[in-house]
């Protein structure tokens, strides 16, 4: 076997050049020295290289000497054996080996080419290799994004605020500030979610109270601004260092949005925390020493018993009604100028039920009086409408005095004058009764005397008569009378006078000034829950449960089991206005209850005005 | 350097720490998991923090506690962006980039928690909430690259069989010339297929072809079935030729599919990055418009 070694080189113009040398051994040797039998111009290739051995059947093997690495057939390795019908190539340095059985003429031979050849570069490979080539650059695609962001996210709602800025009214367009909107709005500020600027006013300046005053123009204050700051307890380590943060960033102290916080989602305005309440009144008579308020921190923890406001006088000698505001526990005793004991209304068994028996079929009472009887809701059922003498006592306690051809007349309720001038009116134009025997069909004893003396005394007394109202007048004032029963009676000042009066009657429409109390939220309960009216007499008695009452449900603001968590916000209206508190309003506003809020300040369930 | 990662995973035993100092310790495993302990007592702690102090009405970012885990955020952040200015200059021991990756790594991943709860679980259609998503994306990309650095790159020096891309592309460049020269008799029909199969490279086709585990109908492949379908006459002259010729085109597309499966594996190794270096300064343009944007509508 022999081989043809040729060697192909180009010229600069392209054109090849080959060198061919036919080999008659069965061992070539190859490397950069003269008398290699292939030799290969390249420093990088040693003297011997490696040797190639025919070992018959067109079967050759390729040796590194000592180990020197070759690349054989793209692997590196430093022994190979290579079929030269299949063909193969060797690389030394930057030298290719093409091994392939001749043709032609060289029909028989190995042909082994020797081509000196660049491989490709490592680094223009390891790039053709990698990923950049296919996708966007890192770079690229980061200038890129950055850029985008910036314009849509920083650039566009800016120029929004700037080109509204002083706008009366958004247009209803997408404005690019919007998409700054931290949460959504509640319910109540909904309508602004496109307009930021109705309380983001001024660029990198917190919202500012004035902001909301724009818009809530009545909101009462809680207090005056001094004494709000001196009831403010000292700050511990954490808040003081908070709130130098907030002095620090220009943000206000005590503004509106330090306890309303939008953005905090859809629905009603989250109601503020009871803590809020708490740091100023815990322990504040000892920074507000002058202030009646007293102590309180948690309703189910510390929490001062029910002052009601009680009337102690329905009228004084001006006609005011005199209030005191008197602890339940002091067993506080009213006064609102009617006589009317619950036990003896409330009582199953006694006349009064059984008058309710007679009257159930006209009245719809039962068995026998119940507090619903009387006592009906307001239209917002948080309180009672007034009991009237027309709609609540009049069935019963009835001022009847004549019947004229079937009509009954009544004496004038609340119009004392009037009751006295009608009895008189009554004995004037009314004969007494005509006795027996003055009738056709007398029965009489004989003789003329007899009847001449009734005659006699009947004139006597039909030209009397009118005199008799006097008494009638006076038996109606005084006890047993239709009007003493229940009202407190005004003697006259001279014991001959007539001129009775009757104390004004005022019913309290609501005891709990500072607090707010709901009926409506409270019908799952019994009014004796409450109430202890069915074993109260006078009506001195003030029927109102005192706050271990309330304390059976309502927990503070941590509840355990079935309690009720009570947070400050349950009773009571930070705004000292005469709303319900916000937790009430919310509630209502979910549609729990009737809806309207504002109806809440301006009820007419206080006729009188009082509260 | 994604053939250096192949075992990153690995981590001293402590036993013999100290007598056996080279034994090669990955990133993931520097100092026993100091810094994956540091980022899971981070995370556990930040997460009884948020459940246990009081936010009302409920916790966002506006909230002391928000603004803290915001600011923590936020430098969290811009220090994890600096592995790509930090992994440039390598230095040893303590303040090694090993330590330094590693750390990237166990905060970058405890910033999920941090940015989680910074955002009070309140998400919506804004650049807040865009901030939040584009950090998630860098999370998740580099979660997807640890992962791939652990497992893909003994699949690499598998598939590579101990040759180099330089090698891999010499081959290819041999066997076409080879073909090139074997292919000198041939008609112009055959000779069209052979010219179509040397045409066919492995680099061509977008991303989806480089991630595809299949590569459907090339040159090569083409050729190689029409060679092999040709009918077979006895002792034909080019009987020698085409079998040449099918051995060549074997050998390409051997070679070629040996070359797209590195790529493949390649691809997948580089391709976070892609993701998780851009979409991090996008983070960066997001927080920036997310910080000022709190500001100015304070």
């Amino acid at each position: 076997m022999s081989f043809v070694v040729r060697y192909r080189s180009r010229t600069s113009g392209g054109r090849e050049i080959v060198r061919s040398s036919a080999v008659d051994k069965s061992e070539l040797k190859i490397g950069r020295s003269a008398d290699s039998d292939i030799v290969l111009t390249d420093l990088g290739v040693t003297l011997h290289h490696a040797t190639i051995r025919d070992l018959g059947r067109n079967l050759l093997s390729v040796s590194g000497e000592k180990n020197l690495p070759l690349v054989v057939n793209g692997r590196s390795t430093a022994r190979a054996d290579i079929n030269a019908m299949r063909g193969g190539s060797i690389r030394i340095g930057p030298h290719r080996l093409d091994v392939a059985m001749g043709a032609g003429e060289e029909e028989g031979r190995i042909v082994i080419t020797v081509d000196r050849e660049e491989g490709p570069e490592p680094v223009s490979t390891r790039r053709l290799f990698s990923l950049g080539r296919t996708v966007p650059g890192k770079r690229v695609s980061a200038w890129a994004f950055v850029a985008l962001i910036l314009i849509s996210c920083l650039a566009w709602p800016i120029y929004s605020y700037v080109s509204n800025k002083g706008v009366e009214e958004r247009a209803d367009i997408f404005h690019g500030d919007t998409l700054w909107i931290s949460g959504s709005m509640s319910d109540a500020h909904a309508n602004l979610a496109n307009d930021c600027q109705a309380c983001h006013v001024e660029a990198f300046v917190s919202v500012r109270d004035s902001a909301c005053l724009e818009c809530h123009t009545d909101i009462p204050d809680h207090a005056d601004a001094d004494i709000m700051a001196q009831s403010e307890p000292e700050l511990g380590a954490g808040r003081a260092f908070l709130r130098a943060v907030a002095t620090t960033f220009n943000r206000p102290e005590r503004s509106c949005a330090s306890c309303h916080l939008e953005h905090e989602g859809a629905g009603e305005m989250a109601a503020a925390p009871q803590q809020f309440c708490a740091d100023c009144h815990t322990d504040l008579d000892t920074r507000l020493t002058e202030t009646e308020i007293f102590n309180a921190h948690d309703f189910g923890d510390d929490h001062p018993e029910f002052r009601p406001r009680i009337m102690t006088r329905p009228a004084d000698d001006t006609g005011m009604a005199r209030y005191r505001r008197v602890s339940i526990e002091d067993n506080p005793e009213e006064n609102t100028g009617l006589k009317f004991p619950h036990e003896l209304h409330l009582s199953e068994t006694n006349g009064v039920a059984r008058m309710a028996q007679r009257l159930s079929a006209d009245y719809g009472f039962g068995e026998a009086l119940a507090c619903a009887d009387c006592h009906v809701p307001t239209p917002d059922r948080t309180r009672f409408e007034p009991i009237s003498m027309e709609a609540n006592c009049q069935m019963c306690h009835s001022l009847a005095f004549d019947l004229i051809g079937g009509t009954i007349r009544t004496l004038r309720h609340g119009e004392p004058e009037m009751v006295i001038a009608d009895i008189r009116a009554f004995y004037r134009n009314t004969a007494p009764r005509r006795p027996i025997d003055l009738s056709g069909m007398e029965r009489r004893r004989p003789g003329e005397d007899s009847r001449a003396r009734t005659v006699g005394r009947y004139q006597f007394a039909a030209r009397t008569r009118f005199a008799r109202a006097d008494d009638a007048i006076r038996a109606v004032f005084s006890r047993d009378g239709a009007c003493f029963d229940c009202h407190e009676v005004e003697r006259p000042p001279i014991r001959a006078s007539l001129s009775f009066d009757i104390m004004p009657v005022r019913q309290i429409a609501r005891y709990m000034h500072s607090g707010w109390f709901d009926h409506g939220a409270h019908e799952t309960e019994d009014c004796s829950t409450c109430h202890e009216a069915d074993t109260s007499e006078e009506a001195s008695d003030v029927l109102l449960p005192g706050i271990a009452t309330c304390r059976e449900c309502h927990a503070g603001g941590t509840a355990s089991g079935d309690e009720i968590v009570s947070t400050c916000a349950m009773c009571h209206s930070y705004h000292a206005d005469d709303a319900a508190p916000y937790l009430v309003r919310a509630r209502n506003n979910r549609g729990q209850r009737p809806r309207s809020v504002r109806d809440y300040g301006s009820l007419t369930i206080n006729p009188r005005g009082d509260r | 350097m994604a053939s250096r990662g192949a075992d990153l995973g690995a981590s001293d035993t402590g036993v013999g720490r100290r007598s056996l100092p080279t034994k090669h310790e990955g990133f993931l495993g520097y100092r026993g998991g100091y810094w994956g302990k540091m980022a899971l007592g981070i995370s556990i702690t930040l997460i009884a923090a948020y459940l246990l102090i009081d936010v009302e009405p409920r916790h966002n970012g506006g909230s002391w506690l928000g603004y803290t885990l915001g600011t923590v955020g936020v430098l969290l952040i811009l220090w994890l962006t600096m592995l790509g200015v930090r992994k440039r200059a390598m230095t040893p021991g303590r303040w090694s980039l090993k330590a330094w990756t590693s750390a990237h790594v166990y905060l970058g991943l405890s910033l999920m928690v941090i940015g989680t709860l910074h955002t009070g679980f309140q998400l919506g259609w804004n650049v807040h909430t865009l901030a939040w998503v584009l950090m998630m994306i860098v999370i998740v990309t580099g979660i997807f690259g640890i992962t791939a650095y652990g497992l893909l790159p003994r699949r690499l020096s598998d598939n590579r069989d101990e040759t180099t891309e330089v090698q891999m592309l010499e081959t290819l460049m041999d066997i076409d010339r080879q073909l090139f020269d074997a292919a000198q008799p041939l008609d112009a029909g055959p000779a069209a297929t052979v010219q179509a199969a040397l045409d066919e490279t492995a680099f061509d086709g977008g991303i989806r072809q480089r991630l595809g585990r299949r590569y459907r109908g090339g040159a090569t492949a083409r050729a190689l079935a029409e060679f092999r379908a040709r009918p077979q006459p006895v002792d034909d002259p080019e009987d020698k030729l085409y079998d040449r010729l099918e051995a060549l085109l074997a050998r390409k597309q051997a070679a070629l599919s040996r070359i797209r499966q590195h790529l493949r594996i390649k691809a997948l190794l580089q391709i976070w990055l892609y993701i998780h270096v851009p979409v991090t300064f996008a983070l960066l343009a997001a927080l920036s418009a997310h910080i000022i944007s709190v500001f100015f509508y304070w």
